[in-house]
């Protein structure tokens, strides 16, 4: 059997997506949530994990490094890449959403200024609603840009609504739902099939039981 | 110091070249024993034949004025100017017509791993001809050249368009609906694929078809059993048959171990009309060549005839297997000379260069890279020498003849 390479996004999937491929019967003895390590070894299935930095994710898949990845949506939505998007593992789940002070309601009719992350996935939103927008891209703390007026709204994942509600800020409108993604290479899913059929299919079975 | 390199192109040092080469040499080989002629279409085309077909993304192309305000494009394509050239000089649709090709593609490749401004496609075109013999013989020109090239592991994913679009034919579904849905198949994306299709009005039947055709791939035994399953109507019942007839004649070319299915293609290239392939080889993450059949894009240049072809990526060919040549032994002998020596030297070049080896001549008092010389002399005021590794010997000019015959080139 061929060695199989994953690509796991850190952070907020990479410990549900790892519990999952547990869960599908692969065994890691190195891992667990606080070790630092990046690579870890499957003793049963040949199966090889790499953490790497969410955005990276489908680089390495598109690229080959991996023959698949894990990755959440709003990456894939913001960064097209040419890979397989297999199965919608229902992991890491959170909404798309447009936020800012409750009492300031940006006026659509008007330019708008948005804080974001996600400077491509704001573009085109808005481009589609016809609104004009300034767009400045943060690499994180999104919630500081309408507190320290730098933009009039912020464009961001929202998981349970927590950070923005510690920073007074709400939620105006849910523009899409994001969750985890099962990827792969385009020439791996064939070239590979034997050793990527079982992880789909076991993921497969796992979502659907839980949905 | 200001850097005028631009992002996305090349430069071809001279021992890449050389990789290059051999490999031309190694396809155009293959098209020749194929009974492929050699042709080359302009580097401009006018952008409007482009839009036309709305094929290739607009965005992907580069643009130029020419003085009558005419906007032309560097060709981003290869396949339809070969098309408009077929359909301007030869306008009998039933004569047979092979051409191949060896040329450079200007087209932003804006994928984030690779990208690019241009690179070096080969390909062969087969106009006049709608059979599967035609078809196999495509896919067979296809894995000569990687055979030639001494590849192994390779994989020919076939698919066929006219599947998909006869299981679409007769449904109601608007342009934008089915270029989702081809979409989503294109991409496997089995989750939104099911989340999409519950919001159209479309039978269970249908919708159980659908969902199975993007993991509709691997094995010929495999695949096939399950194609002839989902066949609703004769349409896509004539489109499994015709892989079936090619199936079985690249059987006779003894090519059936490579070739695997996948009915998950869609249509990317709007012009694509049947049969179509894309190849892999050496664990490459990219494939190397791709084709299909395009029987109605040469009806749009007034001349209706069936067609089909292929394109292999050479730029990518030379990136898969190393291909920087061994330059040693690239010319057959350098001569430098004394100053003194320079009627001598300049007279003895010119002679072995009469006999066809490749000399370079240069005053001795600058430095040159002695690397890719078979034989270096030097004439100093003393008279002419051959300089080996080890040694250092006086010859005469008959002598120093000799030794470039005596050695052939390997």
């Amino acid at each position: 059997m061929k060695n199989l390479n994953i690509a796991l996004a850190k952070g907020r999937v990479a410990s549900a997506a790892m519990k999952l491929l547990i869960d599908c019967g692969c065994e890691f003895p190195d891992y667990s949530k606080e070790s630092r390590k990046l690579i870890f070894h499957d003793k049963n299935n040949n199966i090889k994990v790499t953490l790497v930095k969410s955005p990276d994710v489908p680089v390495y898949v598109e690229k080959g490094a991996a023959d698949a990845g894990i990755v959440g949506k709003d990456i894939l939505l913001e960064d097209k890449a040419d890979v397989y998007e297999l199965v919608n593992l229902n992991i890491g789940k959170c909404d798309m959403c447009i936020a800012g002070f409750a009492d300031k309601k940006p006026d659509y009719s008007k330019k708008i200024t948005v804080g974001t992350k996600y400077p491509h996935i704001t573009r085109e939103y808005f481009n589609k609603l016809g609104v004009l927008t300034e767009i400045i891209k943060l690499n994180g703390s999104v919630e500081l840009a309408p507190i320290i007026g730098l933009s009039d709204i912020i464009v961001d994942i929202v998981e349970s609504g927590k950070t923005l509600e510690e920073n007074g800020l709400v939620v105006h409108e849910k523009m899409f739902p994001i969750s985890a993604r099962f990827i792969a290479n385009k020439v791996s899913l064939k070239t590979k099939f034997e050793e990527i059929q079982w992880v789909i299919d076991s993921l497969s079975s796992l979502v659907e039981r839980d949905e | 110091m200001i850097n005028y390199y631009i992002d996305g192109v090349n430069d071809i040092h001279f021992q890449e070249l050389l990789g290059y080469e051999r490999i031309n040499e190694e396809i155009e080989q293959v098209m020749r024993k194929f009974g492929y002629k050699p042709i080359l279409t302009p580097n401009f085309e006018y952008y409007d034949m482009y839009s036309m077909d709305q094929s290739l993304s607009r965005d992907k192309m580069f643009k130029l004025v020419d003085r009558t305000g005419k906007v032309l494009v560097l060709r981003p394509d290869a396949t339809i100017p070969i098309c408009r050239m077929a359909a301007n000089t030869f306008k009998d649709p039933n004569e047979i017509l092979k051409f191949s090709y060896v040329t450079t593609i200007f087209r932003e490749d804006n994928s984030k791993t690779n990208y690019k401004k241009d690179f070096i496609q080969g390909g062969v075109e087969y106009f006049g001809n709608n059979s599967p013999d035609c078809d196999a013989e495509i896919i067979a020109v296809a894995i000569s050249m990687l055979l030639n090239l001494g590849m192994d592991k390779i994989h020919i994913d076939i698919g066929q368009v006219a599947f998909l679009e006869g299981l679409f034919h007769g449904l109601d579904l608007s342009s934008k609906e089915k270029e989702r849905i081809n979409e989503l198949i294109e991409n496997k994306n089995l989750g939104d694929l099911k989340l999409y299709l519950n919001k159209l009005q479309i039978s269970s039947e249908v919708f159980e078809t659908i969902i199975k055709i993007p993991m509709l791939f691997g094995s010929y035994q495999k695949v096939i059993p399950q194609a002839e399953k989902l066949c609703i109507n004769d349409s896509m019942k004539k489109a499994l048959s015709n892989i079936k007839e090619v199936y079985d004649i690249l059987k006779l070319y003894g090519f059936e171990k490579y070739i695997y299915l996948d009915f998950g293609f869609t249509n990317q290239l709007n012009y694509y009309s049947g049969l179509i392939f894309k190849g892999y080889a050496e664990d490459c993450g990219d494939s190397i060549l791709s084709g299909g059949r395009y029987d109605q894009l040469s009806s749009t240049f007034g001349v209706d005839r069936p067609a089909i072809g292929f394109g292999i990526n050479i730029s990518l060919l030379t990136e898969i297997i190393s291909a920087e040549e061994n330059s040693q032994d690239y010319f057959d002998a350098l001569i430098k000379y004394d100053t003194s020596q320079a009627e001598n030297a300049l007279e003895l070049a010119a002679l072995l260069r009469d006999l066809d080896f490749s000399v370079d001549c240069i005053n001795q008092r600058y430095t040159i890279d002695p690397e890719s010389y078979r034989f270096i002399f030097e004439y100093a005021a003393s008279g002419l020498y051959a300089m080996t590794k080890k040694d250092v010997f006086n010859i005469s000019t008959e002598e120093a003849i000799d030794l470039l015959k005596g050695e052939p080139k390997q």
